[in-house]
C-alpha cells in the first residue's frame, strides 16, 4: 500500500505521454496528407475544402473523436499569392485539442512546381 | 551431515516469509523506471522517423519537379502527336523526363529547408538531415537520407545517446490520362 504512491506518478507520465505522442504522430499525418490534398488542387479556395475534407477523413481513420476534428485548426501560409501558383512553397500548421486538454501542433511543407 | 543441516537450514529459510519488502519494492520502481525511460526513448524516436519520411518525401517531389526539356520537348509535334501517342505509345510514355542535375540540388535545398525548420515541423531529436543516396534514371528520382536523432533519455545501463534513423523514398511524375491539344485538355 505504501508503494502506490511512489508508483502514481510514473502511472500518470506514462498516460500522458501516450495521449500526446499519439496527438503529434496524427497531427504530423493530417498535416502531410491535408497540404498533399490542398496542392493537386487547382484554386486556393478549393484546396482549402479538400484539405478540410481530408482532415475529416484522415482523423475519422486515425481514431480522433468528432470534439477532436472540429477543434482542428489549419493555418496555410504560401511564399505566393495566390497559394496554387508555380515556384510557390506552401506550408501548413495543424492544431488539434487534444479531449485530455493538451494542444498538439504539426507544420508540413510542399514546394509547388514550377511547372504549374 | 554438515551438507545435510545445510540443506536444512536453507529450506527454512525459504519456508520463513518474515522480513522488510523495502527492496523488493526499490528494485520494482527502478525497474519500472528504466522500462518507462526505453519507452519514451522508443516512442519518441518513433515520431522522429516519421518527421524525417515526410521530409524525405518532399525533397524527392521537389526534385522530380525539375524537367529536362531537351528531353521532354524531343521530337516534332503535330496535332496528332498526343492522338498517336495516347494510343499507341509504350507504356513508360506518359512518364515526365526529370533534369537529374538540377533535380539533385532542388532535393539538397529541400532536406537544407526541413533541416533548419522549426520544432513543430521537423522533430527536435533530429539532428541535420544529411542525402545518404540519390539515383535517377531521368524518369523517377530514388533518395535515401540519414539523420542522427537525439534520445530523450540515455538508455539506462548504456551510453546510448543518439541513434541513426534512416529514410528512403522513389517518386516519378506521370502526365494525367487524357487528350491534349497545345497544352490545354480537352477531357
Amino acid at each position: 500500500m505504501l508503494a502506490i504512491p511512489l508508483f502514481l506518478p510514473i502511472f500518470i507520465y506514462l498516460n500522458q505521454f501516450a495521449s500526446i505522442s499519439w496527438g503529434e504522430e496524427s497531427a504530423q499525418v493530417l498535416a502531410r496528407e491535408s497540404l498533399r490534398g490542398y496542392v493537386q488542387t487547382k484554386s486556393d479556395m478549393s484546396g482549402q475544402i479538400v484539405a478540410t475534407q481530408v482532415i475529416a477523413i484522415v482523423g475519422t481513420k486515425l481514431g480522433l473523436s468528432s470534439k477532436e476534428i472540429d477543434s482542428i485548426t489549419i493555418n496555410i501560409e504560401c511564399s505566393r499569392n495566390p497559394c496554387i501558383s508555380a515556384n510557390s512553397i506552401i506550408r501548413n500548421e495543424i492544431r488539434i485539442h487534444l479531449d485530455n486538454g493538451r494542444i498538439v501542433s504539426a507544420i508540413a511543407q510542399e514546394h509547388l512546381s514550377p511547372w504549374l | 551431515m554438515a551438507l545435510k543441516r545445510y540443506v536444512k537450514q536453507f529450506l527454512q529459510r525459504c519456508g520463513d516469509e518474515e522480513g522488510s519488502i523495502s527492496l523488493l519494492i526499490i528494485g520494482l520502481f527502478i525497474v519500472t523506471l528504466f522500462s518507462i525511460m526505453a519507452m519514451t526513448d522508443i516512442a519518441s524516436i518513433a515520431i522522429a522517423q516519421r518527421s524525417l519520411v515526410q521530409a524525405t518525401e518532399a525533397a524527392s517531389q521537389r526534385g522530380t519537379h525539375e524537367l529536362d526539356l531537351d528531353n521532354y520537348y524531343k521530337g516534332k509535334g503535330t496535332i496528332f502527336t498526343p492522338l498517336i501517342r495516347s494510343r499507341y505509345s509504350a507504356p513508360n510514355a506518359r512518364k515526365i523526363p526529370i533534369n537529374c542535375s538540377t533535380g539533385y540540388s532542388e532535393v539538397i535545398k529541400e532536406l537544407h529547408d526541413w533541416s533548419v525548420s522549426s520544432g513543430a515541423q521537423k522533430r527536435i531529436e533530429l539532428g541535420e538531415i544529411t542525402l545518404e543516396s540519390y539515383e535517377c534514371d531521368g524518369y523517377a528520382i530514388s533518395i535515401g537520407t540519414r539523420v542522427i536523432a537525439k534520445l530523450p533519455f540515455v538508455i539506462p545501463l548504456s551510453r546510448l545517446a543518439q541513434i541513426e534513423l534512416h529514410a528512403g523514398v522513389a517518386t516519378e511524375n506521370q502526365r494525367s490520362e487524357g487528350f491534349y491539344l497545345f497544352g490545354h485538355r480537352l477531357y
